[in-house]
């Protein structure tokens, strides 16, 4: 039983709009996540889950309407700035640091998140070496250490760039198909570890899945979108029996 | 009158960064080697004619063009699936390589190559004596732009040519191998720098520190116009030109580094209108 | 893919130490080549120091930050014109002077950086030609105040009247320090935030670091290296003249990393001593030394993209791997 979202308001998205010249991506979404809440965001490809995700980490700006963390306004801030906030995602083709070994990848994550960045001090690298290798303990990779990024398997980069961002403490995680591209097990594994991880961590999720079987298996609530729009939102029961997001997916 | 060979030059590395997205610090050194080569070739061919400087030219320009390929198909074409510094460095190489090569063949000292005698005079216009020379660069300014905007608009490869500087993946998908493309606007680019080379020979001192002279002049040019925009290359070299001409005018000092500081303008304006947006 | 992109070498915590024993041989054999060696290859060698120390911190700038420059002469010849401009336009002490030329450097470092760091790769590369150029015409055409063309010379007796062996110490001294210093930046936390954002700007601005702010850090340090640099040469030769900030030395310091290999620290050492070693030998018995360079690199990038650094590596991991067996 997925416990209820009983915690203060998280995210609040307000009548968000985003035009890409005439091409309207997002017209108008309104968004309210709960703190520590699973919320799953689906919908056919150009309904703007992806813009949505991009707007709220910073990667793109929205036109107009606002976006709120707790009681903070995000609309215009930077990608770094939303971090530094606590929001960490993940990209729908994930995003490391491909000439760097693994174990670099990680120590990168946990120096460019600590308060300590500029410090000139090497002592300072050595000293968080454990907590970097049990950090990639979590995530199945501290074998893999040593390797380059740039020869290990697609699933292995999603892993350890999920990894990378849970390194940086996020209290909010933003994730973009988190599974697009793996094998079928592989895909709930994933799933898997990231469930365990945001109830231990006690995170708010928010993310955008094709698999639908993958949502249904790790949201709390679900929101459709569709051109643009929030189309529905409900418990997963909910919009499993929804007249009209079937007709969506079905009858298109 | 360098607003002519600047406009050449200029388009065909804006035509060749746009297509491939390299920066050919080479393109200068095609000049080079079309001012050179057209100076050796000219007292063969109907030498101080009219027609035989026109044939000597387009022969020059081709030749060029070829090298230019050759330069695409046997290096470039190794670097393009690394980062854009090794493209450089393979450019930047091939200056070197090509300087010194000038220099073993035509050595240090400046040539020139003489305007044909029918273009040797003045023409009067409205009281101003304008050299036939000026007239017949202009004349050969235009009669290349509108060929090349017919051939951009109106023929296959020139539309093909559009296209990939639009969207490269889109000439993939349309099933056109994109080495041709690419081999394809070294060749016309080269072609245009060799021309412009050409035209220079016989107003400009051709030696062999041309290439940088030129290269820096067609960046300016580039840049102010728009990487990879052929009306820009166009507006960017009448600007140049004016520009230059207005500095030497009334302040000499100022002409080479006016130039800049305009490139700094309009990369800084670019940046900040993109980061509005 | 791989071989287009050698990987960078794993950071492996425990190896960011300093190898002094290694630091410790090359730095005695210099200074006992000093001592022994005639004084045309003392001024050799002092120079490929001082080339060393400018093609390390366009190193930096080149195979960390991301980010390239083409106008890296000005942050050189700045060293050199600042300690001209302050001791012979302003009557500052000699050691003033020394020290202005690394600050203006770092000014113009920071100021141009800011600029530059706006805009990306090609079009940033291209603000920094434009930036250098300016430089360059100021140089060249204020000549009440910069000399113009024919530069100022006299400022300062060549060598500090140093002897030419002591002087070479002197450089020997003040490169190591600043050699060690850009080791310890790389192998740092903040280097680390340099390279991650170099790397992948996109990946470190969802970590929290603006690309901007960490280049110019990374662009502003190398130019404080390249003054040090230049600073030296200005002294060493006891003048300064545009070119000094001009196209030549920028191009040099390119080719010199270039050659080295990008993506490794060791690259403006390799590259610097190679070029420079290639431009004493090659250009005494052969005219068309560029040419040389021009083959050289061509085959470098086509064949072996890591460079000489690459190659270096891949003799020491051999050799290790021998030993280890």
């Amino acid at each position: 039983m997925p416990e209820q979202p009983t915690g203060a308001v998280a995210l609040t998205v307000r009548s968000l709009r985003k035009n890409f010249g005439k091409f309207v991506a997002l017209d108008g979404v309104d968004l309210s996540v709960r703190q520590g809440e699973r919320r799953a965001v689906i919908g056919p490809n150009g309904a703007g889950k992806t813009t949505l995700i991009n707007v709220l980490g910073g990667q793109l700006v929205g036109d107009s309407g606002s976006v709120m963390l707790g009681t903070r306004n995000l609309m215009k801030k930077y990608p770094h700035q939303m971090s530094r906030l606590g929001i960490g995602r993940t990209f729908q083709i994930s995003s490391t640091f491909p000439r760097m070994t693994v174990f670099d990848n990680m120590l990168s994550a946990h120096v460019c998140s600590a308060s300590w960045w500029f410090s000139l001090s090497a002592g300072r690298l050595k000293r968080i070496k454990d907590e970097v290798m049990s950090e990639l303990e979590i995530i199945h990779l501290d074998r893999m250490a040593d390797q380059v990024v740039e020869d290990i398997s697609h699933g292995d980069r999603k892993r350890l760039e999920f990894g990378m961002v849970l390194a940086t403490k996020p209290s909010l995680l933003l994730l973009d198909e988190p599974t697009a591209g793996m094998g079928l097990q592989e895909r709930h594994e994933l799933i898997d570890l990231v469930l365990k991880e945001v109830t231990r961590r006690k995170l708010t999720l928010v993310f955008v899945e094709h698999d639908i079987d993958i949502v249904f298996k790790a949201a709390e609530h679900i929101t459709v979108m569709a051109l643009g729009k929030v189309f529905a939102e409900g418990k997963p029961e909910e919009i499993a029996k929804h007249q009209g997001v079937q007709e969506i997916y079905l009858g298109g | 009158m360098e607003g002519v060979t600047l406009f050449l030059i200029a388009s065909g590395l804006t035509l060749i960064f746009g297509v491939s997205l390299v920066i050919n610090f080479a393109h200068g050194s095609f000049y080079m080697l079309g001012a050179f080569l057209t100076y050796q070739l000219y007292p063969h061919i109907l030498y101080r004619t009219v027609p035989g400087f026109y044939i000597t030219i387009i022969l020059c320009g081709l030749i060029v063009a070829v090298l230019g390929l050759l330069f695409e198909v046997l290096l470039m074409r190794r670097v393009y699936h690394t980062e854009h510094l090794m493209q450089l460095v393979v450019t930047i190489a091939g200056v070197l390589i090509i300087r010194d090569l000038v220099k073993v063949i035509w050595g240090v000292n400046e040539a020139a190559s003489p305007v044909p005698d029918a273009l040797a005079g003045a023409v009067v216009i409205g009281g101003n004596y304008i050299p036939s020379y000026q007239l017949a660069m202009v004349a050969v300014g235009i009669v290349v732009l509108i060929l090349m905007y017919a051939a951009l608009n109106y023929t296959r490869a020139g539309i093909i040519l559009r296209a990939a500087t639009d969207d490269r993946g889109m000439v993939a998908l349309l099933g056109i191998n994109q080495a041709y493309v690419f081999s394809g606007v070294f060749f016309v680019g080269s072609f245009l720098a060799g021309v412009a080379g050409g035209l220079a020979a016989s107003f400009e001192a051709v030696d062999y520190l041309l290439d940088t002279r030129v290269i820096i002049n067609a960046f300016i040019v580039v840049i102010i116009g728009g990487l990879g925009s052929l009306s820009g290359a166009l507006i960017g070299a009448i600007a140049v030109g004016v520009l230059k001409a207005l500095g030497l005018l009334w302040v000499p000092e100022i002409s080479f580094v006016g130039a800049y500081l305009l490139v700094a303008v309009v990369l800084m304006v670019r940046s900040f209108r993109r980061s509005v947006e | 893919m791989t071989e287009a992109n050698p990987p960078s070498r794993p950071l492996d915590v425990d190896s960011t130490a300093v190898n002094w024993k290694l630091t410790g041989v090359l730095v005695a054999l210099t200074a006992i080549a000093l001592f022994v060696l005639d004084p045309r290859s003392v001024f050799a060698i002092t120079e490929v120091m001082i080339f060393v120390l400018f093609a390390s911190a366009l190193n930096l700038v080149l195979s960390y930050s991301g980010m390239v420059s083409f106008g890296h002469g000005v942050y050189f010849g700045l060293g050199a014109y600042g300690i001209a401009l302050t001791v012979a336009r302003f009557d500052w002490p000699i050691w003033a002077g020394l020290m202005a030329g690394p600050v203006l450097a770092t000014i113009a470092g920071l100021v141009y950086g800011f600029l530059s760091v706006q805009l990306t790769f090609i079009y940033a590369g291209m603000l920094t030609l434009a930036c250098a150029e300016v430089t360059f015409g100021i140089a060249h055409q204020w000549f009440s105040f910069t000399g113009g063309e024919s530069g100022i010379t006299g400022y300062v007796v060549t060598r500090l009247g140093l002897s030419p062996e002591m002087f070479g110490l002197t450089v020997l001294i003040v490169v190591t320090v600043s050699l060690l210093l850009l080791w310890r930046i790389v192998h740092s936390p903040l280097g680390l935030v340099i390279r991650a954002v170099g790397e992948n700007p996109m990946r470190a601005g969802a970590m929290g670091h603006n690309r901007k702010t960490i280049q110019l850090i990374a662009f502003t340090i190398s130019g404080f290296f390249s003054g040090v640099a230049g600073t030296l040469y200005g002294v060493f030769h006891g003048n300064v003249f545009p070119d000094y900030v001009g196209a030549q030395f920028t191009l040099d310091g390119l080719v010199m990393v270039l050659l080295g290999g990008l993506y490794s620290f060791s690259a403006g050492i390799y590259g610097a001593v190679i070029f420079k070693l290639a431009d004493n030998i090659v250009s005494h018995y052969f005219e068309l030394w560029e040419l040389v360079i021009g083959i050289i690199l061509m085959s470098v990038i086509i064949l072996s993209p890591a460079g000489i650094a690459g190659y270096v590596n891949r003799l020491l991991e051999h050799l290790r791997r021998r030993t280890h067996a």
